[in-house]
């Protein structure tokens, strides 16, 4: 596999060279992409599998000839300062046109600084809602959870019923804002919030909140929280003799939350993005793909970094490294064919998915839409 | 009454699993008086050498036991040989405050480069069994967590008590030079005071590996608990083992009738306050003016003033 | 071009709050583990009085260097009394207090979301929004702060200061009123720490309580005795030497990028234990006229173990 990218990256320069001197062009563009995410610290595997998805996307992208994008990492662990100091760091010396990151805190930190620099700041996993439309120099590549909280809301209301809810929710950026979005929907669906609790970032044992919440006896739980604090929120939730239904988000699918909950994740629902590697040959090919080179299946956030990485990659081969060019290009495609599915996004630069619910069956996700 | 029931279990099982690194941490503190900062890292750095045996020999009865006995064998021989060659190189206090600091940081970003920072969970089923126990649902793990805790504080207790060796170590904590003096030998003392606080935190961190779960960043926090539950307790290991308890019953009552947010802030703020209020205590007791006669009992402690 | 600049008034902050816990720690012998929080604390008060209340930010950090100093004299005035281990693990308390406090006081907070676009200073109508602006606006604090602290340490305040550490029962036998004292070099070093936790605000523009871990006071803790406790000077050599190698360490080639920032902790974990053992005065050490007093009969630290309590009976608990 590195040979092969060896390979590609010698033959790419070398063509480039040669092209050089001729008049035509006919060598592969070059495009600079900046990856900032955490890769050490908290979830610092996560890091890792979006590493793998671009580096796949990167070596597609050369193998098509499309582009040869060099993309340049820096690690946030999670905090928004360092994130700044790496964006910084990926403008003033890689030159960057783009930078791709994660982390709801961290775009929002990221997003006036985006503007004074000029450059292109894609998210391509944080769901606040406080990220919707922030200026035009961030895109939303993921699908931001004040439409899905209120979807769900209606969902468990009219649909199955459930006159009473708690949350239990992580105590970040995106924890708090999604949770609140939900209790609005919720109540203004007549439904009746009986607890809502918090967990800190990366606490394991979540029994203390979910006594609290078993004590109000609600009909549905539903659990906002993080990998793989989600999982463990549902072990122990079954554990202490919840007998409420459960719901969760798209981060449920998170092969390390599913095994955290070990058996207890049957009967959970939601809603989340659909990643279905049979859907079409571009989503089983970077199935397997990934599956190689990073030892487990594809997380949703994995491959919306890959679709992010191709998208940037093929709007910096049409129009070139501006970053307002490829802004424009990227908000104006028309279902573009990712391996999420199809793509659009709305004149904001938010992206437009659809959610589908799911059901755990036997350890798996069973998806129905809606 | 139903919440406040599990929460109380739930808050004695959490004190006891506290309760295990702070026995370990006690020993080792009030026997060399050094403060050991990287017995927290050490700890969570030795579970790590569990995992792999059991990964590498499967989970049955002969893996796991290999696996706690690498575990141990990894924890005494990183802090015997710190005690040896970095504690006792240094002279006063806090040369050894900081470089243990320094031993933390190195032992826990090591195993972060070697094993990565993601939590690493070996999970037994039998061990995860829930069992109910009136209104209150526990499983096996816990269960053992707690018994094993006070199997251990009345091991110690009456190890210190009752045996020659034990009261040697005693005598180590309470006053090292008399001990020399009268024959105790107080090198070996202390190194076995390591051995054993090593020990006990292997087990610990071999507890969590099976929990919650492994991560380099944990140390440090346990490590936290563990140092101000053996300050809080002072120099008998008897009160460490009821403050541990109690820490996590505080803890975990807190979120009775208050949000389980603030139950941290909560419990650092009460210690806090708490170590500030016995302080002045203290000194109030010191500056009283005292009676002139005094019983013989208590010359002792007098004299300690 | 920015990022060294960036850099360089990161140095510059961290300088101020390293200066400030060497004249703590190095100078007068009193141990402090919550500066992190105490930077926290100073960062948070300037960010919501310019937030908030729109406050420039110049008179949000003075007013972070006031809250410093409130919070590090109420720590000493209920700390008075205690030995050595009982302030040390009080003070490692205090600080994860501090950093609950602010993740979790979520009214005046914002707890875990942080604090964003946090506006840099205007004085007199000129504004110093710019990077190069507020460059020389952080680099004109600093030296005038730095300038004080070192100014500080030549006088007989600071003599005072290391009499406090070798020997206080002596220096009070001297009639020096040595709570006082404490009481002071707390004050200013509050005072200069939550004044650079301002300046921190003011450049990352995004302030959020996991910047200020207690991780982050023990690389402060690194910075003072790998500098030399006792010589600022040699703080901030310290500081500017050891931020170079750290940023040194991303740039090996083939180091996996999520191994940099363990690789970095581990980098400053290794600076703390080699200094401590083979050069145990730091980079700068002390001017030997300060050198402690031969006479192995002052041994301040003995008091370390008197919270093992007045009856030193086993039997004795709570």
């Amino acid at each position: 596999m590195n040979r092969r990218l060896w390979m590609t990256a010698l033959l790419t320069s070398f063509s480039m060279l040669v092209a050089g001197t001729a008049v035509g062009q006919q060598g592969l563009k070059t495009g600079k992409v900046g990856v900032i995410v955490q890769l050490s610290g908290v979830s610092g595997d996560f890091g890792v599998g979006v590493q793998h998805a671009v580096e796949i996307a990167k070596q597609e992208l050369a193998d098509n000839k499309i582009i040869d994008l060099q993309v340049f990492y820096e690690d946030h662990q999670q905090q928004a300062q360092l994130a700044l100091v790496g964006f910084e760091k990926l403008v003033d010396r890689n030159d960057v046109s783009v930078v791709i990151a994660n982390a709801s805190p961290v775009i929002l930190a990221l997003a006036p600084v985006a503007e004074e620099r000029k450059r292109l700041v894609y998210n391509f996993a944080g769901v606040s809602p406080k990220l919707r439309s922030l200026n035009r120099w961030v895109i939303n590549g993921a699908a931001l959870s004040d439409r899905d909280g209120s979807e769900l809301a209606q969902y468990m209301v009219k649909k199955l019923g459930l006159k009473t809810a708690a949350v239990l929710h992580v105590d970040d950026q995106f924890g708090t804002s999604v949770a609140e979005y939900f209790q609005n929907a919720y109540k203004a669906a007549g439904g009746k919030i009986v607890d809502v609790e918090s967990n800190p970032v990366g606490a394991l044992d979540l029994r203390t909140q979910l006594l609290k919440i078993k004590a109000a006896n609600p009909e549905a739980l539903v659990i906002l929280n993080n990998i793989p604090e989600e999982g463990y929120s549902v072990a122990q939730a079954r554990e202490i003799g919840i007998t409420a239904k459960i719901f969760s988000n798209t981060f449920m699918m998170d092969p390390q939350n599913v095994k955290a909950a070990g058996a207890a994740i049957n009967g959970v629902r939601g809603m989340s993005l659909q990643f279905d590697p049979e859907r079409s040959p571009i989503a089983k090919e970077f199935a397997t793909k990934f599956a190689k080179k990073a030892g487990r299946p594809p997380a949703i956030t994995d491959v919306l970094a890959y679709d992010g990485a191709r998208l940037i990659g093929e709007a910096m081969q049409k129009v070139g490294n501006d970053p307002r060019a490829v802004r424009d290009y990227i908000v104006k495609v028309k279902d573009w064919p990712g391996a999420i599915g199809k793509i659009n996004f709305d004149a904001e630069g938010n992206i437009l998915l659809d959610m589908s619910q799911y059901e755990f069956v036997n350890g798996k996700p069973v998806f129905t839409n809606p | 009454m139903n919440l406040f029931l599990e929460l109380l279990v739930a808050g004695g099982v959490a004190g006891a699993k506290v309760g295990v690194a702070a026995l370990g941490f006690a020993l080792i503190f009030y026997t060399t008086r050094e403060m050991h900062f990287a017995f927290g890292a050490v700890s969570v750095a030795a579970a790590y050498p569990c995992y792999w045996v059991v990964k590498a020999l499967g989970d049955g009865p002969l893996g796991t036991a290999l696996g706690v006995v690498a575990a141990l064998i990894a924890a005494v021989l990183i802090s015997i040989a710190l005690h040896k060659y970095v504690y006792l190189r240094l002279r006063s206090v806090l040369p050894v405050v900081m470089a243990s600091l320094g031993v933390s940081l190195i032992v826990e970003n090591v195993i972060q480069i070697v094993a990565g920072p993601d939590i690493q969970v070996l999970s037994y089923p039998a061990l995860l069994h829930i069992v109910e126990i009136g209104p209150v649902r526990l499983r096996v793990l816990e269960i053992g967590v707690f018994i094993g805790f006070v199997i251990v504080a009345v091991a110690i207790d009456v190890f210190l008590n009752r045996t020659r060796l034990g009261q040697g170590l005693g005598a180590t904590m309470d006053d090292p030079e008399m001990a020399e003096l009268v024959g105790v030998r107080t090198s070996r003392m202390r190194m076995g005071a390591y051995a054993a606080g090593a020990a006990l935190g292997a087990i610990s961190g071999i507890v969590m590996l099976v929990d919650t779960g492994l991560k380099p960043a944990i140390g440090f926090t346990l490590l936290l608990y563990a140092l101000i539950i053996t300050i809080m307790g002072r120099g008998s290991l008897r009160s460490v083992a009821i403050w541990s308890l109690l820490f996590g019953v505080i803890r975990s009552l807190w979120s009775w009738q208050f949000s389980p947010d603030l139950q941290e802030l909560a419990v650092f703020a009460l210690m806090v306050s708490y170590l500030i209020a016995r302080d002045s205590w203290d000194r109030y007791q010191f500056n009283r003016i005292r009676p002139i006669s005094r019983p013989a009992s208590t010359v002792g402690a007098d004299a300690r003033a | 071009m920015r990022f060294l600049m960036t850099t360089f008034m990161l140095m510059e902050v961290y300088a101020i709050v390293a200066m400030s816990l060497n004249l703590l720690l190095g100078v007068a012998g009193r141990f402090s583990a919550y500066e992190a929080a105490l930077m926290g604390v100073g960062a948070y008060t300037a960010a919501l009085l310019a937030t908030k209340l729109g406050l420039s930010l110049f008179w949000g950090c003075v007013a972070g260097a006031a809250m410093g100093a409130l919070i590090g004299t109420s720590f000493q005035i209920a700390a008075r009394h205690m030995d050595f281990f009982t302030f040390n693990i009080t003070s490692f308390a205090f600080q994860m207090a501090l950093y609950e406090t602010l993740l979790k006081w979520r009214g005046v907070t914002a707890g875990s979301f942080g604090i964003f676009n946090i506006p840099r200073p205007e004085i007199a109508g000129f504004s110093f929004t710019t990077l190069e602006a507020y460059l020389a606006f952080t680099t004109a604090c600093a030296a005038v702060i730095m300038g004080l602290l070192l100014y500080i340490e030549r006088s007989t305040f600071a003599l005072a200061l290391r009499g406090l550490r070798d020997g206080e029962k002596a220096l009070q036998s001297l009639g020096k009123n040595t709570f006082a004292l404490k009481l002071k070099v707390f004050a200013i070093s509050g005072a200069a720490t939550g004044f650079a936790g301002g300046l921190l605000a003011g450049l990352t523009r995004t302030i959020h309580p996991s910047m200020f871990f207690v991780y982050l006071s023990v690389i402060l803790m690194v910075f003072v005795v790998a500098g030399g406790r006792g010589n600022l000077r040699g703080s901030v050599v310290a500081v500017f030497l050891l931020i170079l190698l750290e940023q040194a360490i991303t740039l090996i080639p083939g180091i996996p990028t999520s191994q940099i920032g363990a690789l970095q902790r581990l980098f400053y974990g290794i600076v703390l234990v080699a200094v401590i053992m083979f050069r145990p005065n730091g980079l700068l050490p002390e001017s030997p006229i300060f050198a402690r007093a031969r006479f192995p009969g002052i041994k301040p630290v003995e008091d370390g173990f008197a919270f093992l309590g007045r009856t030193r009976s086993r039997e004795s608990t709570l």
